[in-house]
């Protein structure tokens, strides 16, 4: 099991990270078109990771490298808690609380949208390619 | 919601009442608990003491939300974990009512909060009681991804002297790009010995790395013997979870054959293609690698049961229905919602939205599948076959016990913990839904959590999806005879005799193992088995096989 106190400290460097990174609170308009990036770059994930992170108020959020590759879409859920037998606590789950993330393009910008709620981010960081 | 409200009343006062003696109903003293103290047998309402907290977090949820704690003690949190487990834990009625004062935390109160019953084998009944900072249940990942090597271990002895051996290795990551490979052996890691050494941290902190770039050693003894070392390094990885798709052709007719690792979002539409190539290729026989499978979301066992199924037999029928404890027969206690059963699904999920697409999926329409299990099968998988079974589909099932997790929980926050209590049981559409000792193939089932079958331990020394792997190679050969090769008739029969000490039975078996030799199977093993476990005692049985 991870250690609570170092969760703590990880969210607490995550949004003042994202705050130095420059993302902040966005609209994106309907002009906006999908996008994808690469995100081979350990340092853009991690920046990418602090902007999902932005959009979930804090928590800590994980993609693959090679997310936001093909489509413009990723769909995140909680870390499943494993046992010490390494199997999922919750191996019967009744819920669908996915959140999807959407990358999108406007006026040279890119933006990083949170689908339930409709918040977006900036990504100032960003270069982002139209899907 | 009137009907909940009723019988809830008619509970407090029945639990109120208890001990008064001799006064007639309609004078008996109605205590209101207060909260304010521990009165055994008494519950106030959960909502009393719901987040009251000892140390009220500041801040925000994930959706920008006010945390709603406000200023208490350490006292209600552990009189919420009470009041909310005499409400909701399935086995309610089997906790024994300790005070909270004596228990220094919340956590420590909790864990006490549980049955301290045994199942018929012997094992604890709740082996599932759970819990977790609500800061790291709210840590989120992409769907299907996974922090570290691309190695998923089996767990063989957790304790001293350890052991852990490679069963997959992911594709396109450290592990299988530096070569790690199936059936090896875990001896050192970063220097430290892993069998023996007791800095449990180290290791730990070394097998499960929380962040990418890692760089860590590993010593693996290889199944030659030899020695390999290799430096691997963590990355967030998309796990593969529907694996080694195969078409066999045997003398009973295609065969298709496929891993499944995880009932989780990004499994459903390799699952789909699978199906739809099995359909596609005429496949008759079909046979479910489950040995890794840990579960996941109930929805897509219930659409895997579907494309098993197909629609003659699942129409109209139920593939789960949840049950809770008996203050709720008809609610859903946690969400409020009339309590439903869940049909096999016929559509595809649009899993982001919540929504089915238009997309019907592929189905097979078989009768007769044949899954294979270990002890890592668990949960949603378990509720496959438990589904399956309740519409008559006959499941043989290759491999060992289940893990027996026939149970769910909605994780609840209490002042920044979250917990899991089991509070509801999974039942088919007989009804049936007690294996809590898992599942088991038997040559000759008796009980209603025993499945016609073959056991037979994981084969690390051969490939997964290799027809030569222990496991699949049993399976195939129950499709082609009809019942189980001769080395695992012979190891099952020595199982049973052994539980009923029966001597003379083993003398039998040994004659007839000698005398088949030269055969891979021998039918007379099964009639044998029949015979001897009338009179063998069933917990001893159940126990060694």
């Amino acid at each position: 099991m991870r250690i609570e106190n170092r969760w703590r400290k990880r969210n607490a460097i995550l949004i003042i990270s994202a705050l130095l990174q420059g993302a902040c609170m966005a609209t994106v308009s309907n002009a906006a078109v999908p996008a994808t990036i690469d995100l081979s770059d350990q340092d853009d994930k991690l920046k990418m990771q602090q902007a999902a992170s932005e959009l979930l108020f804090g928590r800590s959020v994980r993609f693959a490298s090679t997310a936001f590759t093909l489509t413009n879409k990723v769909v995140i859920e909680r870390v499943a808690a494993k046992d010490e037998r390494g199997l999922i606590i919750e191996g019967r789950n009744t819920k669908n609380d996915a959140i999807e993330l959407s990358l999108w393009l406007e006026n040279q910008k890119c933006y990083l949208r949170r689908s339930d709620n409709d918040t977006s981010v900036l990504l100032v960081w960003a270069h982002c390619r139209a899907l | 919601m009137k009907s909940v409200v009723v019988l809830s009343l008619g509970l407090l006062l029945v639990s109120c009442g208890g001990g008064g003696g001799g006064s007639p109903s309609g004078l008996r003293p109605v205590i209101t608990p207060t909260g304010n103290t521990w009165q055994p047998g008494v519950f106030a309402n959960e909502t009393v003491f719901k987040n009251k907290c000892a140390v009220p977090r500041s801040g925000v949820d994930i959706n920008g939300n006010a945390f709603p704690d406000v200023r208490g003690t350490s006292f209600d949190e552990k009189m919420w974990l009470r009041s909310w487990s005499n409400d909701t834990y399935l086995w309610y009625d089997e906790i024994t009512d300790q005070n909270p004062n004596n228990f220094n935390t919340p956590i420590d109160y909790f864990g006490v909060l549980k049955t301290e019953e045994r199942t018929p084998s012997g094992a604890a009944k709740d082996n599932f009681h759970f819990s977790q900072s609500s800061e790291e249940y709210n840590s989120f990942a992409q769907s299907g991804t996974q922090t570290g090597y691309g190695i998923n271990f089996s767990f063989i002895n957790n304790s001293p002297p350890r052991s852990l051996r490679v069963s997959t290795v992911e594709p396109n990551t450290s592990a299988a790009n530096e070569g790690v490979q199936r059936g090896d052996k875990l001896l050192r890691i970063n220097g430290i010995d892993f069998i023996n050494n007791s800095d449990v941290d180290a290791i730990n902190e070394a097998l499960f790395p929380e962040n990418a770039n890692t760089t860590t050693a590993f010593v693996f003894e290889r199944n030659n013997g030899s020695e390999f070392s290799v430096n691997l390094v963590s990355d967030d990885f998309a796990k593969s979870f529907v694996n080694n798709t195969n078409v066999i052709d045997t003398v009973s007719g295609r065969v298709g054959y496929f891993r499944f690792d995880g009932f989780q979002r990004p499994a459903q539409t390799p699952l789909i293609d699978t199906f739809q190539n099995f359909v596609n290729q005429n496949v008759t026989q079909l046979v479910v690698d489950l040995r890794y499978n840990g579960g996941g979301l109930l929805a897509m066992a219930s659409q895997l049961a579907y494309m098993i199924a197909g629609p003659n037999q699942t129409n109209n029928n139920t593939f789960e229905l949840l049950q809770f404890n008996d203050k709720y027969p008809r609610v859903d206690p946690v969400n409020g919602n009339t309590i439903r059963p869940t049909p096999f699904y016929e559509r595809e999920i649009d899993f982001a939205a919540g929504v089915f697409t238009d997309q019907r999926l592929p189905n097979l329409g078989l009768t007769k599948i044949y899954v294979i299990t270990t002890e890592n099968t668990c949960s949603a998988s378990e509720a496959l076959i438990n589904g399956l079974r309740g519409i008559n589909v006959e499941v043989v099932q290759i491999g060992g016990a289940t893990c027996g997790k026939p149970y769910g929980f909605y994780p609840t926050d209490n002042c920044g913990t979250t917990f899991f209590t089991i509070q509801f049981q999974g039942t088919n559409d007989k009804g049936f839904g007690d294996y809590a000792d898992g599942f088991k193939p038997k040559m000759s089932p008796k009980f209603d959590d025993e499945l016609p079958g073959c056991s037979v331990d994981d084969d690390f020394s051969n490939p997964l999806g290799s027809q030569q792997e222990s496991m699949l190679s049993t399976a195939l050969f129950r499709i082609s005879n009809g019942t189980c090769p001769v080395s695992v008739a012979q190891s099952m029969a020595i199982k049973s005799s052994r539980a009923g000490q029966n001597n003379s039975l083993s003398n039998v078996q040994n004659d007839i193992a000698q005398e088949s030799s030269l055969s891979i199977f021998d039918p007379r093993y099964r009639a044998i088995l029949l015979e001897s476990t009338i009179n063998m005692p069933i917990n001893e049985k159940d126990s060694n096989e």
